[in-house]
């Protein structure tokens, strides 16, 4: 009976200095996590999910937050972190379910804008060219779609538009083209 | 490597894993020489037929274009021109339905055919000495030709050589079923091709050129052999699909594999299709541009399948028109029957790389059963991929895992699909799993792009952050320095910044109404400090006047001296004792400074409208400190009196913005809120009037009724900042309900500008209107 | 005018359906099953038939739960094969509720409840033949033996009473029908089994009276029969010759080398590979696609383990014959198994850019 007692105390003595040892020598520094939920998350920086940017938000689902607030990333971003962090992938919060989910980029009317720069300051990615008192213009390539720049105008002169679809980025869905089959007389 | 290229030399051929015996259906096909298709009526040629860009265009709608003129233009061999097939004149240029599956339009030339053609003059042949490499390049280029296989790659492009050639390879196998255009092509032109490969080796220089052909055309085979010359070899391949890729065809030739991420030319090798081969020689020997082309029209419905010359943009239902033994009830198939897709349209033109339009009886919607893991399709598959495994992993959404199982690499020739029992139409899945994965792969790029942009733009505004506060800092040393050199005993100026401001705020000028109903500023705690200041004054000139000389004149002059300096400023605060110039010159300079006074006054409450007005009215024109008091207080009334009818327009609009309101103030909530602010604007300006009253007890007068409105705007201005926080929630019947943006809100306490306000309604009413007809046309599209 | 969908490539199909291939492999069931009943009296086809209604009816039940089309999912014939092959598997004239929850728990659960046709692990056949085995083992081992070894012919009436009733018209059981002077008559494989164990040599109780010409009477026709039938669905490319030829060479091999190194305690070869399921589980219940591996190394592989499985389980372990077993323990092994088998991509590898 003592000998149990001093064997199983014996080996968590080990057992302990040995965890003890490898949590400080082989410590992570910085948050490993928050680095791979960010590089799945797509950089919109629109700030939809409550945080003031991607970065933070992948902070915050490191540290336990609802994994399901990015609308651009929409449900398969939702499944990729599930997947990365071993947890149940919850359907895509309700308010930011949108009907129309094809990628859109802002464009600013020209007629109405007037020069203001409050769309210039507001975009995370800097897509806007313009300067005051001069015609600002969205450089369509880099805008994310995150709508934040469409507020701040006090004209109201920018719109969201969906980016076309060409046969380039046609998705082969050939079961939604309808062919109407006109009878010809021979 | 030489025993290599010996083996192939003496015609060995290797074989590879995988591939289908498909009935060809070829039988019955007519392949003498083909007729040509009767001038269609109408042409629409899509300005990008191959891999790479678009050229410029060259013509514009109602231009007259000749047989064979060039349509588009550009130097780069990435981008061949177009021709017209058929002279005409340019009825659009306009998306159009091309020959993709999809239905999406994309940029064609419309021509309408005249009843007679007319060729333009062509370029002359290459002879000789003119056949240089760069030459032969540039001439395949002008010629708009492209790879006639199928892909569509710039021929130009693929054989500007940058690599000693080992082996050059003719592919005229067509494996699919169906096809025999490139059959025919051989049978009858087999002298022009051989020509057209010959100019190919001039410029590619390989070590051996083959022909390959499949074993089940022997007339094909014949016809070339008898054409050939002693460095061309003409090669029989055996029967199997998809020996005619590229990749395939390689390795049955060969015997070496095109790696994953390499082309055939990194390996020495370059596949050019036998109808690419003949437009060369076309194009080199004739000027001829790649006009028209060999197209099999085939399938159940046909009457006599046969091929035929069709010039390029020539719609699929001329080419049918008349040809069918009953109507067809399913949509054309372009391409063979194992890799060709259905039209959405007959409309769609035939392209460049059209090779065969098949009309065959319709055929039941497939039904898929249940896979039953039998493995045929991975014995089938000729890249040796697991189909059944891509197939689970595309049904399952699993893109990540089909990327590991080299979905990538599918040719999507439909072997698999062609071989499974339980009808699964393999090859659909994988092309939606592959455009997701492209899209996928896209996006992440976007995503990468955007978060450096964002890091960039983050440590811009940091360093922005970082330079203001350094200078903050050094403005602040500055300052610390300058205060420690002054003398000790003075106070701290901004202390007495601060208390000046104090004094300023407590003596600010109220508004009191004269008798006329005109609203000017009560000045009477300014006045009193001024009578101050002015005994004080005297005070100090009695006593300086008394050491001075006694002589009248000499004071007088002094005095008029010190008005005229002091009547240069413009504060009405320093016209205490201003005179004027051209006054009388008093003797008694007592006599004199009253009248100054009196003047003074009067100019005082004038000058004030006019600084008033230049501080918030537009500049229309600078403020000018006019010399001349009484010319400058003309001024300030033409000014007043303008500023007036303008705000009474702008107040006019507003008014005329708030009957609308109730129509349009849902639709937009951005312009509601400006409505209300400009309704907060009034509200709060009435509102001071009311504490106006309360303080000077006088009656109520609205704004707009004001001759001097600018004085009101001043007083209203004042008044809201103390008024702001009291006024800030009254206007109730403001909508903003949608508005999840904190920067609008409706309490704007900052400095309404009316011009300003006003332009930025019309602004709203403007997009307002633009939006409603926008929707306007919409729903008439729809209907 | 008529609106229709867009189809995708390739508009022509290989005309080999999956009903035609479940329809050929009944179809080379035939020569066994007749020479099967030819032994065994029409017990054999009676428990065919009920096995064969049973899974038809399991998958219709199914169907209609799951709201999908009975008729096209049962004309897949492959409840129907699954069922005569219960039917074959299970002695002559086991009671009929044996046949009743054998077919009903593989359709039901070794199918279905794992994902229909296609998706399931298990062999069904095979799976149901395990339960029945484990639970019920004495009725599963009651053979009867050879129509040619009994004392009297059993008449339809009596097989027909077995099965209901569990007696035959005159009264007798089972067990007592197959008994020869008081012993019970053996299948082959058992016989020679418990015989060894008891210290005989092979030689000695090859002697014995269930023994024929070249293996056990009866069941050596049987497997001859199914060899027959499978071979001809082997030159009909209904199924690749992968599978019997890795499994049917590798117990050869197998029982020929324990032959060799101890001639006198070990299972002879020829008996070896003409008694039991061998022959039938080598061409139709190994070759099952669902559940079988499917590269053509992984196919060799799985062929190599079940003889494997089946000649260690036959001489060293608890059962007579191990067909079953080994199948089920292999089909846990397939995952694996085409996990390592992976063909070798065009381009990718050692391979790619070998002159041959």
């Amino acid at each position: 009976m003592l000998e149990a007692l001093i064997a199983i105390t014996l080996l968590a003595l080990v057992f302990g200095a040995i965890l003890g040892y490898a949590a400080i020598k082989y410590k992570v520094e910085g948050n490993p996590i928050a680095d791979q939920v960010e590089a799945l998350l797509p950089q919109t920086q629109c700030g939809q999910c409550g945080h003031p940017g991607c970065r933070p938000y992948a902070e915050a689902i490191a540290n336990g937050e609802a994994i399901n607030k990015c609308p651009p990333g929409g449900d398969e971003t939702v499944v990729k972190i599930a997947d990365l962090l071993g947890v149940e992938a919850i359907p895509l919060d309700e308010a930011a379910v949108k009907e129309d989910d094809r990628k859109k980029v802002a464009f600013i009317v020209e007629d109405a804008c007037i020069g203001c720069t409050k769309c210039i300051q507001a975009c995370p990615v800097d897509a806007i060219m313009g300067a005051n008192k001069h015609m600002h213009t969205v450089i369509s390539k880099e805008c994310t779609g995150c709508e934040l720049c469409v507020a701040p105008c006090p004209t109201d002169c920018i719109e969201m538009r969906p980016v076309p679809t060409t046969t380039k980025n046609w998705d082969w869905k050939l079961n939604q083209i309808d062919v109407a089959i006109i009878e010809e007389s021979k | 490597m030489v025993a290599w290229l010996e083996k192939i030399k003496q015609g060995f051929t290797w074989n590879y894993k995988g591939g289908v015996h498909p009935s060809t259906n070829k039988q019955n096909i007519n392949c003498d020489k083909p007729e040509t298709i009767d001038n269609p009526e109408v042409i629409s040629i899509p300005v990008q037929q191959h891999i790479g860009s678009a050229g410029k265009l060259l013509v514009k709608v109602g231009d007259k274009v000749l047989r064979a003129q060039a349509l588009t233009e550009s130097q780069f061999f990435q981008a061949p021109p177009v021709h017209a097939s058929c002279s005409g004149e340019v009825i659009a240029i306009e998306p159009r339905i091309t020959a993709h599956a999809s239905a999406i339009p994309e940029l064609s030339v419309v021509i309408k055919v005249d009843k007679t053609q007319q060729d333009v003059v062509l370029p002359a042949a290459l002879e000789g000495e003119q056949l240089t490499t760069e030459n032969i390049c540039q001439r395949v280029h002008q010629s708009g030709i492209s790879g006639m296989g199928g892909a569509g790659f710039p021929t130009a492009l693929k054989i500007t050589p940058h690599k000693a050639l080992d082996v050059l390879i003719i592919n005229g196998a067509e494996c699919e079923p169906y096809i025999s255009a490139d059959d025919c092509l051989m049978r009858n032109y087999a002298a022009e091709i051989i020509e057209g490969v010959a100019l190919l080796q001039k410029v590619l220089q390989p070590a051996i050129t083959i022909v390959a052909v499949e074993d089940d055309k022997p007339e094909a085979i014949n016809a070339l052999k008898e054409n050939t010359n002693d460095s061309i070899s003409i090669r029989s391949i055996p029967t199997k699909y998809p020996s005619g890729g590229e990749k395939q065809l390689i390795q049955v030739l060969t015997g070496k594999e095109v790696g994953a991420k390499q082309l055939p030319i990194d390996l020495g090798m370059l596949v050019q299709n036998v109808g690419t081969a003949y437009a060369i020689h076309r194009a080199v020997t004739h000027g001829e541009p790649l006009i028209s082309r060999i197209v099999t029209l085939a399938g159940d419905l046909v009457a006599t399948p046969s091929n035929y010359w069709v010039p390029v943009g020539t719609r699929v239902e001329d080419v049918i028109a008349n040809k069918l033994q009953a109507a067809s009830e399913t949509p054309t198939i372009m391409g063979g029957s194992m890799m060709g897709f259905m039209l959405p349209s007959n409309q769609a033109p035939i392209v460049k790389t059209t090779n065969c339009l098949i009309v065959n009886h319709p055929q039941a919607a497939q039904k898929e059963s249940p896979c039953i893991r039998c493995g045929e399709c991975a014995q089938a598959c000729p890249m040796g991929l697991l189909p059944q495994q891509l197939y689970w992993f595309a049904q399952g959404d699993e893109l990540n895992k089909a990327r590991d199982f080299n979905i990538m690499d599918c040719i999507e020739c439909g072997a698999c699909a062609f071989v499974c029992p339980s009808e699964i139409s393999l090859v659909q899945h994988y092309r939606t799993a592959k455009a997701k994965i492209k899209a996928e792969d896209i996006a992440q790029k976007e995503a990468d792009v955007a978060k450096l942009r964002f890091d960039a733009r983050q440590a811009r505004l940091e360093n922005d952050k970082l330079e203001r506060k350094a200078k903050h800092q050094q403005a602040a040393l500055r300052r610390q320095a300058q205060t420690q050199t002054q003398a000790d005993d003075k106070p701290d100026p901004v202390a007495a910044a601060l208390a000046r401001v104090k004094k300023a705020k407590s003596e600010a000028p109220t508004a009191k109404q004269t008798d006329t109903g005109e609203w000017v500023p009560d000045n009477q705690a300014a006045i009193a400090q001024r009578e101050a200041r002015k005994a004080q004054k005297r005070k100090q000139q009695e006593s300086s006047s008394a050491k001075a000389t006694s002589n009248p004149a000499v004071a007088a002059a002094i005095a008029r001296a010190k008005a005229k300096a002091k009547k240069e400023s413009t504060t009405s605060d320093e016209l205490d004792s201003t005179t004027h110039s051209d006054t009388k010159t008093s003797a008694n300079p007592a006599v004199a400074a009253a009248i100054a006074r009196a003047k003074a006054k009067k100019l005082a409450s004038e000058q004030q409208v006019t600084t008033e007005e230049a501080n918030n009215a537009e500049p229309e024109e600078p403020v000018k400190s006019s010399a001349n008091p009484a010319v400058a207080a003309a001024i300030a009334r033409a000014k007043a009196k303008k500023l007036a009818s303008e705000q009474q327009v702008s107040t006019e609009e507003a008014n005329k913005a708030k009957p609308e309101e109730p129509v349009k103030s849902s639709a937009n909530p951005a312009v509601a809120a400006a409505i209300a602010r400009a309704k907060a604007k009034k509200l709060a300006s009435e509102q001071q009037v009311t504490t106006e009253e309360a303080t000077n007890a006088e009656p109520e007068e609205p704004v707009k009724s004001s001759a001097n409105p600018a004085v009101a705007a001043a007083i209203a201005r004042a008044k809201a900042k103390k008024a702001a926080a009291a006024s800030s929630e009254s206007p109730d019947d403001t909508e903003i309900s949608k508005d999840e943006n904190p920067q609008v809100r409706a309490d704007k306490p900052k400095k309404v500008n009316p011009a300003v306000a006003a332009a930025v309604a019309r602004a709203k009413a403007k997009k307002i209107a633009e939006q409603k007809q926008r929707e306007e046309n919409e729903s008439n599209d729809n209907n | 005018m008529t609106t229709t969908k867009l189809q995708s490539s390739p508009f022509v199909r290989k005309p080999l359906k999956t009903k035609t291939l479940m329809f050929w492999v009944m179809l080379c069931l035939l020569p066994g099953l007749f020479v099967q009943s030819l032994h065994f009296g029409m017990g054999t086809l009676v428990q065919v038939l009920l096995a064969s209604t049973v899974a038809l009816v399991s998958e219709s039940l199914v169907m209609v739960l799951r709201k999908r089309s009975v008729f096209s999912t049962l004309s897949d014939n492959s409840a129907l094969v699954t069922g005569i092959l219960i039917g074959l598997a299970l002695p002559a004239y086991a009671p009929w509720w044996i046949t009743v929850i054998g077919a009903s728990f593989a359709i039901l659960v070794v199918k279905h409840l794992y994902g229909g046709l296609g998706h399931n692990i298990f062999n069904p056949a095979m799976a149901a033949y395990v339960l029945l085995l484990v639970s019920f083992p004495v009725t599963m081992t009651s053979w009867m033996p050879p129509q040619s070894l009994l004392h009297e012919t059993l008449t339809m009436a009596d097989g027909l009473s077995l099965i209901f009733n569990g007696y035959t018209v005159d009264g007798f059981s089972i067990k007592q029908i197959a008994s020869i002077d008081g012993h019970t008559i053996a299948t082959p494989l058992d016989e020679m089994k418990t015989q060894l164990t008891l210290g005989f040599t092979s030689t000695e109780i090859a002697n014995n009276e269930v023994f024929g010409q070249f293996a056990g009477i009866g069941w050596q026709w049987i497997n001859a029969a199914y060899l027959v039938g499978g071979i001809a669905l082997v030159y009909l490319k209904v199924i690749r010759w992968h599978i019997p030829l890795a499994f049917l060479g590798t117990l050869l091999a197998l029982s020929l080398l324990s032959s060799s190194i101890n001639p006198d305690h070990s299972i002879p070869t020829l008996l070896q590979l003409f008694s039991g399921a061998t022959m039938i589980g080598a061409f139709f219940i190994l070759t099952d696609p669902v559940s079988a591996a499917t590269s053509n190394k992984g196919r060799i592989i799985y062929g190599s383990l079940v003889a494997l499985l089946v000649f260690v389980i036959r001489n060293y372990g608890g059962y007579p014959d191990a067909v079953a077993f080994a199948v089920l323990l292999s089909n846990m092994a397939v995952p694996m198994i085409d996990h390592f088998t992976k063909p070798r991509v065009y381009g990718y590898g050692e391979g790619s850019n070998n002159e041959q």
